[in-house]
């Protein structure tokens, strides 16, 4: 009942986006250690990581697909695209998650290792990614936005960080 | 903007139309005399007119119109079949559809600016010494006007409106003149057609087939009609009508009334002005978008009964009701698919125009056979293949049939032959391009190949002849010494090959030098269901497409042999390839499998002509599955080419069994 639960929550959050000018909502999980946010447009549902079916010959990310109550949806895994530890992070494993999103017309499951919640963000909060050197995932990056005094939120670049 | 439901229920009957006339004129050509055809080609350059005339198509309508008008005069015997009549005819055709398609493009209205005037009055021209007889039939029929304006229905018509007729309708009886004489009967359709969306059309004298398929023109229509519409609105909808004119107009109120001196010719009036409203037809339009979903949810349906099955429930009652289930599934698919299949004529069709065109710029003699065009194809495979059908046939006017001095030179028949041809070969559709022209010189290929860097020199020594010719699929790869307006620049023919593959069936070539060439293409009958066999490597369940699979064997490792440093087994005196699943999925090689003690598994796989042997983990069972897509992010994953659900719920793969064949 848990997944329908936010479902729901999503779809609510969604009707209310267009309310406020100037701000956005995002739906905000961990990957390891960090938080990362995606803009809620792009989200469908946030289920429970089902049984994943791997598929050969594919890039490293992608973990395989699921059987979405008969759609077959490929499930990307950002921890080596991000480079990140697989047990990094201090979440336990029945807190993993997949929310699927739909991208570019096209169905995608990530998981993630837990969920923090939906938030509304200031466009103005928004600031370019600091330049870090030789860093990978510039690319991926939309901006990061300080929460609170050292809580960096990473707001990712879905498209780039799938397609490329 | 027009309503979208109408003008895609026009553009989809316009090609049926346009298709009929194509097909019919091209069959005049050969049997001038034909009735029937005559008579086919006639009635469908009418509807057309008649649906361009309610969309208010005006240069269609007229075009239309004036073929019409010439076909007609070829039923009366006013004028002879002539290659100059054909000529103008296509010539027509040809207006038609560019008409069709500029109406496509401008969203449903007919583009200003296009000028056709001067070939429809070069129609109209065309054996004008008739034209004075069908004036005095116009005369003929107006003379009727004079009639007085009555209650023309019988007593079995006046119960049955009566019945028909809903507590707030209206009867209106009203009388129409149409004032132009050129486009009459089309008016007449029109204003038909109009009282049939605004009302309920019960009764039209002359009835609307008898509009259809008359010849003489219609000056005068008699109305009965039901609707909701009070009178005043009524009569403005319509005056929207040019050149129609409500002459007399009554709302009857009651039908008792007029009961009187009707009752002796009731049976025969009624039979000769059919009841023209509530005609029902047998069948339906259906946009094939829903076909899919129905497909989808008999999937669903499939998936979840193989899960009920592998449940192993043993009681009585469960075991009863699984093979019924079993069965309805079955038959329920069965319909579906029936439903989508269309047989490959409807594209076929238009090639016999296409080929006498083509022919007759590049001056060569082709005879054109068509075979199997009742042969059934999923809808969805047919407007997929229309366009790799058309390179081939092309590329063998082109590049395939000499000029006729040439093949005379060599001693040919100057015609040249080209076959078209469907056929079911067990649960595949193979249709064939072949020509009896020049043939394609597989050392110039091997040549050509070597200096375009698709494969080494050494290489190409060891390639049988059937490699060799494979790579005109190549991408990139063209022979023809020019390139013309006809074939391509070497684009074409991967891409041939790419929609072949993308339908999940295969193109071959074969090709003798100086007595022709033919392509194969084989396609799988249906999409969506296929039987497979389920396997396992490393623990994983795959699905292999049962008519990929040639057998399955169980072999020693002993048996692997080498044979020019490849693994292969020797299987009734053939050497067959051998490949490890495990292998190409990432994982054990097949030195690993040489080592080990234990008998292994050994599919072997067939594609085309060519077979390789797969060795697997094990072989579990056959079953039914739904294949479904891995979606555009895995589209192009090698090895795999799409995915089903299994009993537990859980997807297993689908293996792509030409990535490991080819």
């Amino acid at each position: 009942m848990e997944t329908a639960q936010e479902r729901l929550d999503l779809d609510k959050a969604k009707n209310q986006n267009n309310k406020k000018s100037g701000q956005a909502q995002y739906v905000v999980f961990n990957i390891g250690e960090e938080e990362y946010g995606i803009e809620i447009e792009y989200t469908r549902e946030i289920i429970k990581s089902a049984q994943i079916t791997n598929v050969p010959n594919t890039e490293e990310h992608v973990v395989g697909v699921i059987n979405l109550r008969g759609i077959i949806v490929p499930v990307v895994d950002l921890h080596s695209r991000f480079e990140i530890d697989q047990d990094s992070g201090d979440f336990e494993e029945d807190e993993q998650r997949t929310i699927t999103v739909e991208v570019n017309e096209m169905l995608l499951g990530i998981q993630v290792d837990h969920i923090e919640g939906i938030v509304w963000l200031e466009e103005d909060s928004i600031t370019p990614a600091p330049d870090v050197e030789s860093n990978l995932r510039q690319d991926y990056l939309r901006g990061v936005c300080a929460r609170d005094e050292d809580h960096l939120l990473i707001l990712l670049d879905l498209e780039k960080t799938l397609f490329t | 903007m027009q309503d979208n439901g109408y003008l895609d229920m026009f553009f989809d009957e316009a090609k049926e139309y346009v298709e009929t006339l194509n097909n019919g004129i091209l069959t005049l050509e050969n049997n001038p005399g034909d009735k029937e055809t005559i008579d086919a080609v006639f009635r469908a350059a009418h509807s057309l007119k008649g649906m361009a005339a309610t969309m208010g198509f005006q240069n269609l309508t007229e075009l239309t119109h004036k073929m019409e008008n010439m076909l007609d005069r070829v039923r009366d015997g006013k004028l002879e079949v002539t290659t100059e009549f054909i000529d103008l005819l296509l010539q027509g055709l040809d207006n038609i559809q560019f008409l069709v398609e500029k109406i496509k493009e401008n969203e449903g209205e007919e583009p200003e600016g296009i000028n056709l005037e001067g070939f429809i009055q070069e129609l109209a021209n065309y054996g004008q010494q008739a034209a004075a007889v069908s004036e005095s039939d116009a005369q003929n029929s107006s003379e009727k006007t004079a009639e007085e304006f009555s209650l023309n229905l019988t007593q079995v018509e006046k119960k049955e409106l009566a019945k028909i007729k809903k507590d707030k309708e209206r009867i209106y009886h009203l009388q129409v003149v149409l004032d132009e004489q050129d486009f009459q009967s089309v008016r007449a359709f029109m204003v038909l057609k109009k009282i049939e969306e605004v009302a309920k059309l019960f009764k039209s004298i002359p009835a609307k087939d008898k509009i259809e398929e008359s010849e003489e023109p219609v000056s005068e229509l008699d109305i009965y009609a039901l609707s909701w519409l009070p009178a005043g609105e009524f009569k403005e909808e319509l005056a929207e009508i040019s050149g129609a004119e409500i002459t007399n107009f009554t709302e009857i109120e009651s039908l008792e009334m007029e009961e009187e001196n009707k009752g002796d010719d009731s049976k025969s009036l009624h039979a000769e002005h059919k009841v023209n409203s509530f005609q029902s037809s047998s069948t339906v339009r259906v946009d094939i978008s829903k076909l899919d979903t129905l497909m989808n949810m008999v999937g669903e349906l499939l998936i979840n009964k193989t899960r009920l099955q592998s449940l192993d429930i043993q009681k009585s009652k469960f075991n009863e009701i699984i093979p019924q289930l079993d069965r309805v599934t079955m038959e329920l698919h069965h319909i579906v698919m029936q439903i989508r299949m269309v047989p490959v004529g409807v594209m076929f069709s238009r090639f016999p125009r296409m080929i006498r065109d083509l022919s007759n710029k590049m001056n060569k003699e082709i005879d054109f056979v068509m075979e199997g065009q009742e042969t059934e194809l999923d809808r969805s495979i047919i407007d997929e293949l229309s366009d790799p059908l058309t390179h081939l046939l092309r590329n063998a006017i082109d590049h395939g049939i000499e000029k006729p001095e040439e093949r005379k030179a060599k001693g040919k028949d100057e015609e040249g032959r080209i076959e078209l041809k469907a056929y079911q070969k067990g649960s595949e559709i193979i249709i064939e391009v072949s020509d009896d022209g020049a043939g394609i010189d597989s050392d110039i290929i091997g040549r050509k190949a070597v200096e375009k860097g698709i494969v080494g020199e050494e290489e190409l020594d060891q390639l049988e002849r059937r490699e060799i010719l494979d790579f005109v699929f190549h991408p990139g790869f063209s022979t023809a010494a020019e390139v013309t307006d006809v074939s391509g620049r070497g684009v074409g023919m991967d891409i041939v090959r790419n929609v072949v593959k993308k339908l999940d069936g295969q193109i071959s070539i074969d090709s003798e030098l100086g007595k022709g060439s033919t392509f194969t293409i084989s396609l799988p009958l249906t999409l969506a269901i296929t039987q497979a066999l389920m396997i396992t490597v490393d623990g994983d369940t795959f699905a292999i497409p049962l008519n990929a699979v040639s057998e399955t064997l169980t072999i020693s490792p002993e048996n692997i042999k080498k044979v020019r440093g490849k693994d292969v087994i020797v299987l009734r005196e053939n050497t067959i390839p051998l490949v490890s699943a495990s292998e190409i999925f990432g994982n054990k090689n097949l030195d690993s499998f040489k080592k080990s003690d234990s008998d292994l598994s050994v599919v072997i796989l067939k594609s085309g002509d060519r077979y390789i042997g797969l060795i697997v983990e094990e072989l579990l069972n056959q079953q039914e599955i739904v294949i479904k897509s891995l979606g555009n992010y895995l589209q192009d994953t090698e090895y795999i080419s799409g995915a089903t659900i299994i009993g537990d719920g859980d997807v297993a793969l689908i293996i792509d069994v030409r990535d490991i064949v080819a």
